[in-house]
C-alpha cells in the first residue's frame, strides 16, 4: 500500500484472506468431500449396501428388463463400477410424452435383481451444491457471493506466495515448540505443499462461475448466437411389436472384444430395439482418451445381434485451443478423469487447502492476541474461527448422524437431514461467540472428534448390513467414508491433544492468563507492517 | 468532519483504494479481455472460453499490480490512466469495424 512491496502484499493477503476466510473454508471443505459425492450418498442410503456385484450382474439386469420393460425401445444398464455398487437401469418406450425426459428408472440390488428402494436423502449431492451455491439464498446470489470470495482467495494466494520472503528456504524449515512459529508453520507448509492444486481449483472455480462474474461475456455478445443442435422430433407414437428375447445375448463375446480392446470393465450398456432382430447393443467403459472436449472422452463399441462389431464411437476432441484449455481446467475442477488413487491425492489435496484457510485465520487471530485481546473486532473474529471452523466440522459430522438416525419415512426427511446440519452450525458459531477461548476450541472439536470416531460403529448398527458385510465382501465405497471418519476424527483428536498440551505447557510457565491492557486501534495508514 | 480531513483519514483512503483496484480492475480486465479475444480473431464460444480464462489473470494481476503501488495518489491516476487507454482504444476498434 503505502510501504514496500512485501509489506503492501501482506497487508492485501491478510485482508483479502480473512474476510472471506470462514466461508472459504465452509467452500474448501465441502469442496474437498465432494471429490467423494457418490461414496457419501452411497453411504448415505444404506438400503443399497446389501448390493453385491458380481459376473452375473448384467444378466440380472437384462431378465429384470424383459420381464419390466419389454416394449421399450431403448435400454440402458449402468453396470456396477469401482464408484457404484448397484445396477441403475432406465429404458424409454415409445409414445410417452415428450416432457417426460427420462423414461422410467429403477435401481437394482447386483446379485439378486431385487428393486431397491433407498431412503430419501439429498447425500452428498448437498454437500456439492454448498460448495458453490451455498443454500437457501437465490443461485445467482449465492453464485455471486462464492465468485467474489473465489477472487479474494486468488489474489490471497498469489500474494501470499509474492510476500513470502524465502519460500524454499521456508518450506524445509520446521520449528515445533514455538507456539507462533508453528502456526505460521502449518499455515505456510499446508499452501506450499499443495500450492499448484490452490492455484488449479481456485483459478477453475472462478472460471467455472465466470458466466455469473462476467454476464457481459454471455451468449450472443461474441458473433450471434450459438449452435445448440437440432432439438429431437417427438417421439413415435406406441405401437406394439412383437418380441423374442428366447436367446440369450451374446454378452461374454462383446465384454471380452470391448475389455482386451481398452483393458478396463465395460461400465454402461445400451440396448437398441431389445428382443428384434435389429437388436445393437453399446458398450462403454471408462476408456477416457481424451480430455480436450470435457465430457464425452470416452469410445464405445457398437456390436450388433450377433455379438459382432458394427461401429466405433470415438472420443470427442475439441479443436479450438482456448476451449480445450477451458475444458481442461473444466475436467480438472470436477475430477472427472479421475481413477481411486488420483482422487485420494486430490483429495488431501483438498483437506490442505481447508487446513491452509483455517490455520490462517487462526494465526490471525494469534498473532494479535497480545495486543487487541477485548477488542471488539478481535473478539469477533476470534468467536467466528471457533464457530465457523470446529462448529462446520461437527455440523457434518451431524448431517451424517441424523441421515442413520432419522425415521427412513420422514416426511421432507432429505430436509431436515439439512436443517439439522445448518441447526447444529448455528448453535456452534453461538458457542462459539460466547467462549471464544481454547476451551470453547476444546469443547467444540472433542464435539467433532467425537461424532466422526463413532461414525463407522453408526453405520455398522444402522444400516442393513453390518461393516463386516462390508468387510466380506469388499465394499470399499463404504469403508473408504468409513476409513475417512477415522481419519478425519484422528485429526480432530490430534487437534485437541496438541491445544490440551499447549494449555498445559502454557500454565506451568506461569504466562498471565489476564488480557493485556487494551490498546487504541493503530491507524490502517502502516497497516502494511501490521500483518 | 471537513472534506478536507476525510481526504486524508486512513479508513477513507484505504476504501478508496480498494474501490479503485476492485471496480478499476474490473472495468480495465474486461476491456483488455475483450480486446484480446479480438485481436486473436476469437468468436462464439471459443471467445467465452478465451475471455473466462484471461479476464481472471488479468484481474488479479491488476489487484495486485494496483495494491503494490506506493502510494495512493499514484495508485488512482495509474488505474484510471490505464481504464483510459484501453477502454480509448476497444472504442476505437468497435468504430472501425462497425
Amino acid at each position: 500500500m503505502t510501504g514496500s512491496l512485501r509489506q503492501s502484499m501482506t497487508w492485501l493477503h491478510t485482508w483479502s484472506s480473512i474476510t472471506a476466510g470462514w466461508i472459504l473454508f465452509a467452500i474448501f471443505l465441502t469442496g474437498t468431500l465432494s471429490f467423494f459425492r457418490n461414496e457419501i450418498s452411497y453411504w448415505m442410503q444404506p438400503e443399497l449396501h446389501q448390493s453385491v456385484p458380481n459376473e452375473q450382474s448384467v444378466i440380472v439386469a437384462y431378465d429384470y428388463l424383459t420381464e419390466h420393460a419389454a416394449q421399450a425401445n431403448e435400454w440402458q444398464i449402468s453396470l456396477p463400477d469401482a464408484r457404484k455398487n448397484t445396477l441403475d437401469l432406465s429404458w424409454t418406450t415409445p409414445g410417452e410424452a415428450r416432457e417426460r425426459r427420462r423414461g422410467p428408472r429403477v435401481q437394482l440390488d447386483a446379485s439378486t435383481g431385487e428393486p431397491l428402494e433407498a431412503r430419501q436423502t439429498e447425500g452428498g449431492n448437498f454437500l456439492y451444491r454448498f460448495h458453490f451455491e451455498l443454500y437457501g439464498m437465490p443461485r445467482e446470489v449465492a453464485r455471486w457471493l462464492v465468485g467474489i470470495v473465489s477472487m479474494m482467495m486468488f489474489v490471497g494466494i498469489i500474494s501470499g506466495v509474492i510476500m513470502h520472503r524465502k519460500i524454499f528456504a521456508d518450506f524445509f524449515m520446521f520449528r515445533p515448540g514455538k507456539k507462533l512459529l508453528s502456526w505460521i508453520d502449518g499455515h505456510a507448509i499446508s499452501a506450499v505443499l499443495a500450492l499448484p492444486f490452490h492455484i488449479m481449483i481456485t483459478f477453475s472455480g472462478l472460471i467455472l462461475l465466470g458466466n455469473t462474474l462476467m454476464p457481459w461475456n454471455g451468449e450472443g455478445h461474441h458473433g450471434g448466437p450459438r449452435d445448440r443442435g437440432a432439438g429431437g422430433g417427438d417421439r413415435p407414437a406406441a405401437v406394439e411389436v412383437a418380441k423374442d428375447f428366447d436367446d440369450n445375448p451374446p454378452f461374454d463375446k462383446m465384454f471380452r472384444h470391448f475389455e482386451q480392446q481398452w483393458q478396463v470393465p465395460v461400465d454402461t450398456l445400451s440396448i437398441s430395439k431389445p428382443g428384434t432382430n435389429k437388436v445393437t447393443y453399446t458398450l462403454g467403459g471408462g476408456n477416457r482418451t481424451e480430455l480436450s472436449a470435457g465430457r464425452g472422452g470416452e469410445t464405445s463399441f457398437t456390436f450388433d445381434g450377433n455379438g459382432e462389431q458394427i461401429s466405433t464411437r470415438p472420443a470427442n476432441s475439441e479443436e479450438n485451443t482456448a476451449q480445450a484449455v477451458y475444458n481442461y481446467f473444466d475436467m480438472l475442477h470436477q475430477a472427472r478423469f479421475a481413477d481411486t488413487p488420483t482422487r485420494w491425492l486430490l483429495f488431501f489435496a483438498g483437506i490442505l487447502g481447508t487446513i491452509m484457510v483455517g490455520t490462517g485465520s487462526v494465526l490471525w487471530a494469534v498473532k494479535r492476541s497480545k495486543q487487541q485481546m477485548g477488542q471488539f473486532g478481535f473478539e469477533l473474529i476470534r468467536g467466528l474461527n471457533v464457530g465457523t471452523i470446529a462448529g462446520l466440522m461437527t455440523a457434518c459430522g451431524s448431517y451424517f448422524w441424523a441421515n442413520r438416525l432419522l425415521s427412513a419415512e420422514l416426511a421432507s426427511r432429505s430436509g431436515w437431514e439439512i436443517n439439522i446440519f445448518f441447526i447444529v452450525w448455528a448453535m456452534g458459531i453461538v458457542g462459539g461467540l460466547i467462549w471464544r477461548d481454547r476451551k470453547g476450541w476444546l469443547v467444540q472439536l472433542s464435539l467433532a472428534g467425537t461424532l466422526f470416531t463413532l461414525l463407522p460403529i453408526l453405520d455398522s448398527i444402522t444400516s442393513s448390513t453390518s461393516v463386516f458385510f462390508a468387510l466380506n465382501n469388499a465394499d470399499w465405497m463404504r469403508l473408504s467414508f468409513d476409513i475417512s471418519c477415522l481419519l478425519i476424527a484422528a485429526v480432530l483428536w490430534l487437534s485437541v491433544y496438541y491445544l490440551a498440551v499447549q494449555k498445559k505447557g502454557r500454565r506451568g510457565r506461569n504466562v498471565p492468563a489476564s488480557p493485556a491492557p487494551k490498546r487504541k486501534v493503530k491507524p490502517l495508514k502502516t497497516a502494511g507492517g501490521e500483518a | 468532519m471537513t472534506i478536507l480531513t476525510l481526504s486524508t483519514h486512513p479508513k477513507f483512503l484505504v476504501t478508496l483504494r480498494t474501490l479503485c483496484a476492485v471496480v478499476g480492475g474490473y472495468a480495465a480486465s474486461a476491456c483488455l479481455s475483450l480486446l484480446l479475444a479480438q485481436w486473436l480473431g476469437l468468436t462464439e464460444r471459443p471467445a467465452e472460453a478465451f475471455i473466462k480464462m484471461v479476464f481472471f489473470v488479468v484481474f488479479c494481476t491488476l489487484i495486485i499490480w494496483s495494491f503494490a503501488i506506493n502510494s495512493h495518489r499514484k495508485a488512482f491516476i495509474h488505474m484510471a490512466g490505464l481504464n483510459a487507454v484501453v477502454w480509448a482504444v476497444y472504442l476505437a476498434t468497435q468504430g472501425v469495424s462497425a
